[in-house]
C-alpha cells in the first residue's frame, strides 16, 4: 500500500461524512431543481462521483498491478 | 389476464433455464472454460446483495420514509472504497488457506478450537433464517397477487395449501441442485454463480422496464411525480429526512454502517465475494461496477414509490407498488416480468445463503460433534447427504419463522435485524486481519456479548410482538427489572429499536473482545496464525524447516485418505495440483517437500469439512499409522519455533555455533596435540 493508494481510504472516509449528519443537513431543505428535491440531487450526485472516482481509481491500480507484476516477471 | 397456472409454468421454466445455465457453468469449468472468470460476472454475482427486499421491500420503504432506504445501497458503495485493503487481503488468506466459510476463517485464525466456529454459525444462523423467510414470503406473495390479486395470510391456511410452503421445497431443491451435486474442497460452484449473476441482470432490467413506463409511460417524467407529492400536506415529508424518530440522522448512520458491514459479512456476500473469486484483479472492477449497479437498481424507487401514492394505492401495500402498478394499468405481462425478477432475487439469495450457512454447519457444528461423539470413522460417506439436508434444514427453518412470525410486521425489518447480527463479527474478523494480539478468548467473549445483546434487544422485542414471550418483559423489565428492559437497556431510552441495538451490542462486543483480548494471552499457535494473517502480504516462501514428521504416508496413501473426503476425482486433481507445486518426483522428496504435503493434504480436506475437524482427523490419521511430529536440530530448532525469541539470541547461538565450528576446524587442521589444545584456548579466550 503505498502512500496514493491510502488517498482511495481517505475518499471512503470523505464520502461517509458527505453522507451524514452534519453534513447531510446542508441539503435537507425544501428546494426544488426541475421539479426534484435538492435531498435526491445530491444523494444521487454523491453516488454518480463515488462510482466515478472508484474507477478513475480502479484504472490506476489495474495499470500499477500490472507493472508491479512484468517487474517481477522480469 | 394472468391464469394461476400460466404464471407458475412461467415461473417453473423460468428455474428451468437457470438450472440450464448452471449446468452450462459447471460443464465449461470441468472442461476447465470457466464462464465466470471475468470481472464482469463477479459484480453481478455480488449483486445477490440485492434481494426481495431490495426488489419489493424498497418501493415500501419509500413510501413510508421516504430517502432513508438509499443508505442501504450508499453504504456498500463507501464500503467500495475499503475494499482494496480489507477484501483483497481477506480473499488472499482466504485463498492461501482454502477457507471457504467465515465461520472457518476464524476458527484457523484464533487456533482451531471448535467453540468459536459454533458460536459464529448458531449467530448467523439465528440472523439469516428469517431473512430467509422473508424471501419465501415474498415469491408466495406476490405469486398470490399475480394469480388470485389477493395475499393470502399464512395464519387462515393450513401448510399445505400455503404457496411459500411449496416455493421453500422448490428452492430447497433449487438450492442443493446448484450447491450439493458434487463436494467440492474448494467449495466453489461456478454453475450457481452463472445463473446468479444471470438473474442480477433479469431483477435490473424488470425494476429499470417498470421504472420507465412508471415514470414516462403513467406519468409525464419526475417532475409531476415528486410534484404531486410535494404539493399534497400528507406526503410532504417524505421529500426530507429527519422529520421523526424513523428518519433520523441517528437512524441514517447507523443503518450506512451495518450496510457497511453487511456487504462484507453477510454469508451469501462473503461466498460470492470471496470463495467464489477467481482473480483478486476483478476486485478492481466490481469497486466501481456494484455501486453503479446499486445506483442504476434504486434509481426508480422513489418515482415508483410516489408514483403509487399518487394513483392512490395505501401505503400498507407499498410492497407491492411494484407489481400492483402495472397490473392496474393494463400491462399484465410487465407485472410478470417484475415477478420474475423478484423471483431472481429471492432465488439467488435463498440459493447462496442456504448453501452457504449449510456450509458452516457442517464445518463447525456437526463434524465437530462427530469427532466428540467419537464418530468420524464412519462420517466420509454421508458427507454430501449431510450437506444436503443442511440446505433443507436452512430454507425449511425459514419457512418455519415465517409462519410462525410472518404475520407481525417483522419480515419487513428482518433485513436490518440480519444486518446488525452479522456486523457482529466485524470486529473480530477486521481482528483477525489486521491486529496481532486479538486472542480466541477475545473473539469468542466479544462475539458472545455481541450476538446475546443483538438478540436481546432486537430480536426479542419482534418476538414479543409476536406474542411467543409476555409482553411484560416489553414494558416493565424482565422479572419486573426496568433496568433490563429490552428496548430501553440499561435505562438508555429514546433511540429507536435499530440504534439501540446496534450501539448496546456493539459496545459491548468491542469493548470485551479488546479488552479480553488484551487480558489472556495467546496461545503458540495463535501466535503463528496471526503472523500469518496479519503478515500476508509480505510472508515470503521458505521459512527455515522447524519440525518433521517420524514418518509420514506417502502421496498414494495420502491420495486414499482425501479420497474419503473429496471423492476420487478432486484427490486425483489435488495429488496432481501438489505434484505440479512442488515441481520434483516423489523420490527425491525432502523433509520439506514432505511437511508441505501434510499441510497441503489438511487445507484440502479443510475446505470441505472445516479447519477445526481437519486438524483433529488428521492427527488422527497420522498417529493412527505411528507418525508423530518432532523437532529438527534442537540448536536452532527452539529459536525458530518461537519468532518472538530476540534477534541477539539468535545472534549468540550463531556465534555459539561458529565457535564449535572453528573449534572442529582446529581439531582436524593438526595431530600435535600441544598446538591443538593451544589453538582451542585461543579460540574460547577470543569468545570472551
Amino acid at each position: 500500500m503505498t502512500k496514493k493508494d491510502k488517498l482511495l481510504v481517505l475518499l471512503g472516509i470523505l464520502g461517509f461524512f458527505l453522507l451524514n449528519y452534519p453534513l447531510l443537513q446542508i441539503f435537507n431543505r425544501d428546494f426544488f431543481l426541475l421539479g426534484v428535491p435538492m435531498l435526491t440531487w445530491y444523494l444521487f450526485g454523491i453516488w454518480i462521483l463515488a462510482v466515478a472516482g472508484l474507477r478513475a481509481f480502479g484504472r490506476y491500480l489495474t495499470v500499477k498491478e500490472q507493472t508491479v507484476q512484468s517487474f517481477y516477471k522480469e | 389476464m394472468l391464469s394461476p397456472e400460466l404464471v407458475a409454468v412461467i415461473a417453473f421454466g423460468y428455474l428451468l433455464l437457470l438450472f440450464a445455465i448452471a449446468y452450462y457453468g459447471d460443464r465449461q469449468r470441468a472442461k476447465g472454460r470457466s464462464v465466470i472468470a471475468n470481472p464482469y460476472i463477479y459484480t453481478l454475482s455480488l449483486a445477490v446483495y440485492c434481494t426481495a427486499w431490495t426488489f419489493f421491500g424498497s418501493v415500501g420503504k419509500a413510501a413510508t420514509q421516504g430517502a432513508t432506504f438509499l443508505t442501504i445501497y450508499l453504504g456498500p458503495t463507501l464500503m467500495a472504497f475499503f475494499w482494496w485493503f480489507v477484501l483483497r487481503k481477506l480473499l488472499r488468506v482466504c485463498k492461501d488457506n482454502n477457507l471457504t466459510t467465515m465461520s472457518d476463517f476464524l476458527t484457523l485464525r484464533y487456533g482451531k478450537g471448535a467453540l468459536l466456529g459454533a458460536l459464529v454459525t448458531l449467530g448467523v444462523l439465528l440472523a439469516v433464517v428469517p431473512y430467509i423467510g422473508l424471501q419465501l414470503k415474498s415469491v408466495s406473495n406476490t405469486f398470490n397477487i399475480l394469480a388470485y390479486h389477493e395475499v393470502i395470510s399464512p395464519l387462515t391456511t393450513p401448510v399445505y395449501q400455503d404457496t411459500a410452503f411449496y416455493v421453500a421445497l422448490i428452492l430447497a431443491v433449487f438450492g442443493i441442485l446448484f450447491g450439493a451435486r458434487h463436494l467440492d474442497p474448494t467449495e466453489r460452484h461456478e454453475g450457481m454463480v452463472a445463473a446468479v449473476a444471470f438473474e442480477s441482470l433479469i431483477k435490473l432490467l424488470a425494476f429499470l422496464a417498470v421504472g420507465i413506463l412508471v415514470s414516462y409511460g403513467i406519468f409525464q417524467g419526475w417532475g409531476e411525480i415528486f410534484g404531486g407529492i410535494r404539493h399534497n400536506p400528507q406526503f410532504r415529508q417524505l421529500l426530507s429526512v429527519n422529520t421523526g424518530a424513523h428518519d433520523s440522522y441517528l437512524l441514517i448512520m447507523v443503518q450506512t454502517i451495518l450496510a457497511m458491514g453487511a456487504i462484507l459479512f453477510l454469508p451469501r456476500q462473503f461466498h460470492m465475494a470471496v470463495v467464489e473469486n477467481t482473480d483478486e484483479k476483478h476486485i478492481l472492477t466490481a469497486m466501481w461496477l456494484l455501486p453503479l449497479y446499486l445506483l442504476l437498481i434504486n434509481l426508480f424507487v422513489m418515482p415508483i414509490a410516489f408514483a403509487g401514492l399518487l394513483l392512490g394505492f395505501p401505503s400498507s401495500e407499498a410492497d407491492t407498488f411494484v407489481l400492483r402498478i402495472p397490473l392496474q394499468s393494463g400491462h399484465p405481462y410487465l407485472a410478470l416480468l417484475t415477478f420474475i425478477g423478484g423471483l431472481s432475487a429471492s432465488t439467488a439469495m435463498v440459493a447462496v445463503s442456504s448453501i452457504a450457512v449449510s456450509t458452516m454447519l457442517l464445518n463447525n457444528l456437526v463434524l465437530p460433534l462427530t469427532i466428540r461423539l467419537n464418530l468420524q470413522e464412519h462420517l466420509p460417506p454421508h458427507l454430501l447427504t449431510i450437506k444436503r439436508l443442511g440446505i433443507l434444514l436452512v430454507i425449511l427453518l425459514g419457512f418455519i419463522t415465517y409462519r410462525l412470525i410472518g404475520p407481525s410486521a417483522m419480515l419487513v425489518d428482518m433485513g436490518l435485524i440480519a444486518f446488525c447480527g452479522v456486523i457482529q463479527l466485524a470486529p473480530a474478523i477486521l481482528g483477525a486481519l489486521y491486529w496481532r494480539e486479538a486472542t480466541k478468548w477475545g473473539a469468542i467473549a466479544g462475539l458472545g456479548a455481541g450476538f446475546l445483546l443483538w438478540a436481546y434487544t432486537l430480536v426479542l422485542p419482534y418476538l414479543i410482538e409476536a406474542g411467543l414471550f409476555h409482553p411484560g418483559i416489553l414494558e416493565h423489565g424482565p422479572l419486573g427489572l426496568a433496568v433490563l428492559k429490552p428496548i430501553a437497556f440499561l435505562g438508555l431510552s429514546g433511540l429507536d429499536h435499530l440504534s439501540h441495538a446496534f450501539f448496546w451490542s456493539l459496545f459491548f462486543n468491542i469493548g470485551i473482545f479488546v479488552s479480553v483480548s488484551l487480558l489472556t494471552a495467546a496461545s503458540p499457535l495463535e501466535v503463528e496464525q496471526a503472523r500469518r494473517f496479519v503478515g500476508i502480504f509480505e510472508l515470503e516462501e521458505g521459512l527455515p524447516l522447524e519440525r518433521r514428521y517420524t514418518y509420514l504416508p506417502n502421496l498414494d496413501q495420502f491420495t486414499c485418505f482425501m479420497e474419503k473426503f473429496i471423492g476420487k476425482q478432486k484427490a486425483r486433481e489435488a495429488r496432481q495440483g501438489f505434484l505440479k507445486q512442488v515441481e520434483l518426483p516423489e523420490k527425491e522428496w525432502g523433509d520439506r517437500e514432505k511437511l508441505q504435503l501434510e499441510a497441503y493434504v489438511e487445507r484440502t480436506i479443510a475446505g470441505s469439512i472445516g479447519p477445526a475437524a481437519a486438524r483433529v482427523i488428521m492427527d488422527g490419521y497420522l498417529s493412527s499409522l505411528g507418525s508423530r511430529m518432532e523437532g529438527v536440530f534442537d540448536l536452532f530448532g527452539q529459536v525458530s519455533s518461537s519468532l518472538e525469541e530476540s534477534q541477539q539470541k539468535l545472534k549468540r547461538r550463531v556465534a555459539e555455533l561458529s565457535v564449535l565450528y572453528e573449534a572442529a576446524r582446529t581439531l582436524t587442521s593438526t595431530l600435535y596435540l600441544p598446538e591443538l589444545i593451544e589453538g582451542v584456548l585461543d579460540l574460547l579466550v577470543d569468545v570472551r
